[in-house]
Parts: structure tokens; sequence; C-alpha cells
């Protein structure tokens, strides 16, 4: 009898255990909900200063590398696409499991929906990432109808048939991985604009009535606070379509005021934090990178100015949000598609930047003038550029890491061993690199046979 | 029914058998069956549009679904009844595997084919009366036993097609074997072996066309398509790849049979599959189980997308 139990055991073991690895495995890398919760878990206990919850229109605009650099504010973004109010007090619930943040900050775009459920696949991206738990049932049964409980509280039933279309990245996705434990939650950086208007919202004081459901939720959250002794601040960030929405964020004013929160309508404080037309993303609906600097400053001064909130920079514990705001600063150069935003971007970081040029074409006299900036021209031939040549710190780099630029024929450039670059024609090439970390962080080419086309190059060196 | 009121003993080996049954029951029926659902359900369901060896396939397909589907859901009931400590009589034994339609039916639904003999068959006189009434009594029995899987005239021309097939089989069975000897056909050999199976496959599924057809007139709609055109290029130019079933899925379903037929082989070797997986070490065993598992968590057709192949015997 003893042998059949231990047997049954060992047999639910094998399946429970089989059925959190194709989780593991199969659940859809998304940046818009489920990463952001499983980077959640791989935080260190009770380090997150300020957490962020709400939708895309938080987790597009808080930008943690720049609450990092400028405030040393550690905070992390725990959003999902699209999150109704009831699965940001949810994920509110699951922080708190093993967070005790100094402020919460609810960024209320959901307040306009008025749907009793969010679309299906929202459903699974707002809910799929937590963890087994009573709060997760909780959660999922606030999101969805009844007949897909089961299927969103397993999980591999909704994303089984990935199997023909998994990645490196499906493999590398384990709790409390060291990308992960990196990932602040902020979704992404993104550079452009559209011709866009920004209504004036400002004589909009109708109020109209938040959905039930959004508002129950929305209760239930600053209440929560409240009993924990934890300050909630609401906000909502400027989009293109934001008139016919206003009268719900003057409805969601009156809520603030009757519980005695902050509600910072940036709607309305444009000209306060200088926020113009030219901050909103190419869809319109969200903002790109230096509108979400500009609000997340905006909220770093009023955190910083509002509560006592320690500076961790230079902490050990806290070096993974160092890490983070070099990353995010990495993928925000990656993606400018512009000279002169891109060379404006760099001179503004600690990296170095080696410009080779052959021909006519060049640098504007602001961008030479840049410190950072080496500048390598068809006269100087063939070139190795020592590291002591870059920088005034001598022992900064390595002397056997040395960058060999040979203009004779086109453009060649050698990072030790690695070709990095070998374009034929007139043109230029810029190789930006860490000091600190001692790797490549961006190529980008303008070559006379894409008539000088702003472009960047892969960066892992093994593809080069 | 005696097992009831017995006293039922759940032992070790028991449960081994019992969770790979159950697990093998899950696999066949979800990862290979299901699938093929996909195709013969895309292929039926607008036959008109289809003719020649797409209809050619989607039969077959319909053949090895219907066996797997069925053979599926028998594996998880024994699978479940050992758990509980009752042992459930086999209802299938390589039926596709069978070199006669008679030894077919000895090998398919064993329950039912003998329920049959033992309340219909023999209480019409069996085989004691005259070969007259003893092709009468098969008739009758397969008539019967067409109506019994549902009341369309459908069920009731694919019971009178294998009563045709053991009739015609039986009566010309002494002619077939002269014929061999004279062709100088060796009926021991291997490849003769294969032949008769091959017979046997293609003849079940001609019938069960009529088993799968909505209506009298969609079976004969449904051959007529499969003789109108000779279109074997279809088989190469991946026009059957869409057909509900891309590259891949087809690749899992031929991966699947191939576990089918091995394992099948090895059964009509007079091997128990239940038995030598019970001999082999712990580590192995768990990892078969483990296996087993995730094929069907990973492979498997379910889920919220999924709304294709009920258990087709379920409604019979």
């Amino acid at each position: 009898m003893y042998k059949c139990i231990l047997r049954s055991l060992s047999l639910i073991s094998l399946f429970i255990g089989s059925i959190w690895l194709i989780n593991t495995i199969f659940i859809p890398k998304r940046f818009d909900g489920i990463v952001p919760m499983k980077s959640f878990y791989a935080q260190e206990k009770e380090t997150i200063d300020v957490l962020f919850l709400g939708s895309s229109h938080c987790g597009m605009t808080i930008d943690t590398g720049v609450l990092w650099k400028d405030y040393g504010i550690p905070g992390f973004v725990l959003w999902g696409s699209g999150q109704p109010a009831w699965n940001s007090y949810y994920n509110l619930r699951e922080a708190l499991k093993t967070q005790s943040p100094k402020a919460v900050v609810f960024e209320v775009y959901a307040m306009k929906y008025d749907f009793e459920y969010q679309d299906e696949a929202r459903q699974s991206m707002n809910t799929g990432a937590m963890k087994f738990s009573f709060n997760k049932w909780e959660a999922i049964k606030a999101s969805a109808p009844r007949e897909r409980w089961s299927d969103l509280m397993l999980g591999y039933p909704l994303y089984h048939t990935r199997y023909n279309e998994l990645t490196k990245e499906d493999f590398l996705f384990f709790p409390n991985s060291r990308d992960l434990a990196e990932n602040k939650g902020t979704g992404g950086c993104r550079w452009g604009t559209g011709e866009f208007e920004l209504p004036d919202v400002s004589g909009i004081t109708e109020c109209k009535p938040i959905f039930e459901k959004q508002e129950l939720y929305l209760r239930k959250m600053i209440e929560l606070c409240q009993e924990e002794n934890i300050p909630i601040i609401l906000y909502v960030v400027p989009y293109c379509t934001r008139d016919s929405d206003q009268p719900y964020f003057n409805s969601v004013g009156k809520i603030a005021q009757e519980y005695d929160v902050e509600f910072l309508d940036f709607n309305l404080m444009e000209d306060t934090i200088n926020f113009t037309a030219g901050d909103v993303w190419t869809d319109g609906g969200h903002v790109n990178t230096t509108g979400a600097r500009k609000i997340t400053r905006a909220l770093g001064e009023y955190l910083k100015g509002h509560y006592e909130l320690e500076d961790h920079r230079g902490q050990q514990q806290y070096a993974s949000w160092n890490d983070n705001a070099d990353m995010l600063e990495k993928e925000y150069l990656s993606v400018i598609q512009s000279k002169e935003d891109y060379f404006s971007e760099v001179s503004g970081t600690e990296y170095i930047c080696l410009y080779a040029q052959k021909g006519d074409y060049g640098l504007t006299e602001a961008e030479r003038s840049n410190e950072n900036m080496i500048i390598v021209q068809e006269a100087d031939g063939v070139l190795d550029i020592m590291p002591a040549g870059w920088k005034a710190e001598d022992n900064m780099v390595d002397p056997g890491e040395k960058f060999s630029v040979d203009l004779s024929n086109g453009i060649s450039i050698r990072w030790e061993e690695t070709v990095l670059l070998d374009e034929a024609g007139n043109g230029a090439a810029a190789v930006i690199y860490d000091p600190e970390k001692r790797e490549i962080i961006d190529i980008v080419i303008m070559m006379e046979s894409t008539n000088f086309a702003f472009e960047h190059k892969n960066t892992s060196l093994n593809t080069l | 029914m005696p097992q009831i009121k017995e006293k039922r003993i759940i032992t070790d080996k028991g449960i081994q058998k019992a969770v790979l049954f159950f697990l093998w029951g899950i696999f066949i029926k979800m990862v290979i069956a299901d699938r093929l659902t996909m195709f013969v359900d895309t292929v039926w369901n607008s036959y008109e549009q289809f003719e020649g060896l797409t209809l050619f396939a989607a039969a077959v397909a319909y053949s090895i679904q219907i066996y797997l589907d069925f053979s599926g859901y028998s594996y998880m009931a024994v699978g479940v009844s050992a758990l509980f400590g009752f042992t459930l009589t086999e209802n299938f034994r390589q039926p596709y595997l069978g070199i006669t339609i008679g030894d077919f039916w000895k090998r398919w639904h064993i329950s039912l084919t003998e329920w049959f003999r033992e309340y219909l068959y023999i209480p019409l006189g069996g085989n004691r009366r005259g070969s007259f009434r003893k092709y009468m009594n098969m008739i009758v029995v397969f008539l019967v036993s067409g109506l019994w899987h549902g009341a369309e005239w459908s069920f009731v021309v694919w019971g009178g097609i294998h009563a045709a097939y053991h009739v015609v089989g039986n009566l010309t069975e002494k002619w077939r074997i002269a014929l061999c000897g004279r062709l100088k056909i060796n009926r021991e050999t291997f490849s003769y072996g294969l032949w008769q199976r091959l017979c046997v496959f293609l003849m079940a599924a001609f019938a069960w066309i009529f088993f799968r057809a909505p209506t009298l007139g969609d079976a004969f709609g449904y051959i007529k398509g499969m003789f109108s055109c000779w279109n074997p290029w279809v088989l190469f130019d991946k026009s059957l790849y869409a057909l509900g079933l891309a590259k891949e899925e087809w690749t899992i379903c031929a991966w699947g049979m191939v576990i089918v037929l091995i394992t099948s082989y090895i059964e009509e070797k007079g091997k128990q599959i239940g038995e030598v997986f019970c001999l082999q070490n712990i580590v192995f065993r768990y990892l078969c189980y483990f296996a087993l598992f995730m094929a069907v968590a990973i492979l498997g057709v379910y889920g919220p997308d999924y709304d294709a192949s009920k258990f087709i015997y379920m409604g019979f």
C-alpha cells in the first residue's frame, strides 16, 4: 500500500513538473503582459520602491532607466496591453506579496473602457504569467467568462500549439534568469512621430460615468493601498484622441479627490513638462521615448518631492537597475533612424563613438565637437586606435582591444581580429563602444550606395 | 459484472499498466486520430470540390482515424478500470493486420462482435443448418450491426458490404487457393501476407465511406468523385498541405503512426506491451510516462480553438 501511495505521488509530481515545464517554454514571451510579470517574480524581495501599474500607456511611458539614472529610484512597471483595472488590482495584490513599495503609481487609461471582459488574447496576456495561486484564480474570474477559467488557469491549453514556432528565447526563459532580473517592465523604446495635433482638453469639464466594473476595481486599488499605508498616485498620459476620453478622466479626478489621492492629468500639464505633439509616437496613441522621458522625469520629480525615497544608486543590491538603464539606452540607440537624433543621443552617454568617413560625406560642426567622438578620415590611411587615444583614462580599455580602421578601399573596421564592417565606396560608419563593459553597443552606416541612408548594422559579432 | 462484487486488489503492477494504457489511449486519440480528423473533415465537408486521389487519401485517413479514435478510448477505459482494480476484455487486436475480412472482424470491436455472435448469430442457427442458412445468418448479423450504429441507410449498406465481403470471401476461398497453386504463389511468404492485409485494409476503407457519409447519396457521390479522374500529383504537389493539415502536422501524424505500427507488430508477435513494459526498469518506465504525457500535452489537438472531433464512437 505504502509503495502504491509513493508511486502515485511520484507520478502526480512527474505530471505537474511536466506541465510546469511546458508552460515555461510555451508561454508566448510577449513584452506587453507576460514578460513584465515574469520579470517581476525575478526581482529581489523588498527592492522595488515605486510600483507602476496600468495599460500600455503605462508600460510604454515609464522609463525605469531614466528613473534610476536621474533619481536613483528603483521602479518597476507591471503592465499589460489594454489592461483593465481588475488586472491591475490583482497585479497589485500579487506584487505586495513580495514587495513593499513606498509608492504605487496607477495609470488610468483603462477608465475609458466599457466592457465586462477584455478580448481573449489580452485576458491571457494579463493573467498568464501569474504564479499558480488563489490570487491568480481570482484574477481569472474577474477577467474572463466561466468557460475560459480552466484554460486560463492551466495556461498550456491556450498556447501548446506553438511547438512549430519556438525559438532560442523560449528555452532560456526560466524563473530568476539574469535577463528577467534586469528587465524592470519598461515596454521598449520608440523613435519617431507623425503629423499629429494634440487637441486642447483644458476646456472640457464634463464628467462621464466610468464603467461600473472599472470604477469598482479603481476604488479597490485605492482602498488596498490606503489599508497598506502606501501612497497611490493616479495619472494619465497625453495621446491624440484624448478629447473624447477626457470626461472619463475628469471623473477619475473626482474619485481621486474623494479619497484625497493625487491625480496627475498630464493632458492638462503639457506646458509644465514641455510635452508637444512631437513626443507622440507614430501610432498617435502612445508616446515615443522622448515623450516617455519627459513624463518619467515629471513623475520622478513629483515622487522625489513628495515622498522620502532613498537614492539607491551605487548600492550593490540594486546593480540590476543599472544594467536595466544601460539596456534601455542601448535599445533606444538601436531604434533611432535619424543621424541627427542618433549622434545627439550618443553625446549624452558615456559611450565612445568611432566615426570613420571616406569621401565628402561628413558630420556637422556640432557633431564634430562632441567630446566622445573619434573621427577617422581618408587621409589618416590605415589607423590603429588604441584605448589611450580615446579617453584620458589609459586603463579604461584592455590594451589588447583596439580598433583598426582602413579607408584605402571603402570603409573597413576591425575590432581585435573580428571584421565589424567592410563596406565599399564613399560614406561614413560609426561604431559605438561601451568602454566600461567593453562591448560594441551599435554600428551605423551611411553609404553612397544607399544614398547615404542611415542604417543600423547587426551588432552581434558572430554574424558580422 | 461479477467483478463488481469481487474483492479487488490494486497492485503496483496494475497501476503501472493503468497509467501506460491511459496515456497511450490519449496519445493515439488526441495526437494522431484528432489530427487526421482535421484533414478528413475538410475533405468530407465539401467532397464535391475534390476528386480522385484526394478523396481516396481522405478515405484511407478516415480508416486510420476511426480505428485510432475508437481504440484510443478503449485503451483509456482499460487504464481507468485497471486503476480501480477492474480488468476489461480486449476490444481491439490490430484489426488492420487481419488477413481476411473474417479475421478483421475477430479483431475489431471484439466486445460487439462477440455479443452479436452470442445473441444473434448462434440463436439464428449459426453455421449448423447448412451453407445457405449460414450465409443468410451472416448477412442478417451484419445488416443488424449496421442498424445498431445508426438508423440510416448508409449504415445498413455498410453492414451489407461487409456481409458481401464475408460471403463472397467464403464462397471463393477454394477457388482463390487453387488459383494461387496454379500461379505458383507461395501463400506462406511475408509478401503474400502483406498483399492480403493491404486488400483487407482497402476493402474496409471502402466500406467506411458509407459509415462516414451523412447519407447514402453522399456516399455514392464521394465514390463517384474518387474514380472521376486520375490525379496522382496531389500526393506530391503539396496540395494536401492546404486541406486542414500543414506539413508539420502530417509529419506528426506519420511519426505517430510509425509508433502505432511498431507496437502493433510487437503485439502481433504475441508479446503483451503492458507486460513487457512492467518488466522494464523504473527510469525507463518514467521516461515513457513523461514522453507520452509531453507528447499529448504539446502535440495533442485540444484547447479553445479545437472543436473538431468528438469521440467518433461515442454516438454509437
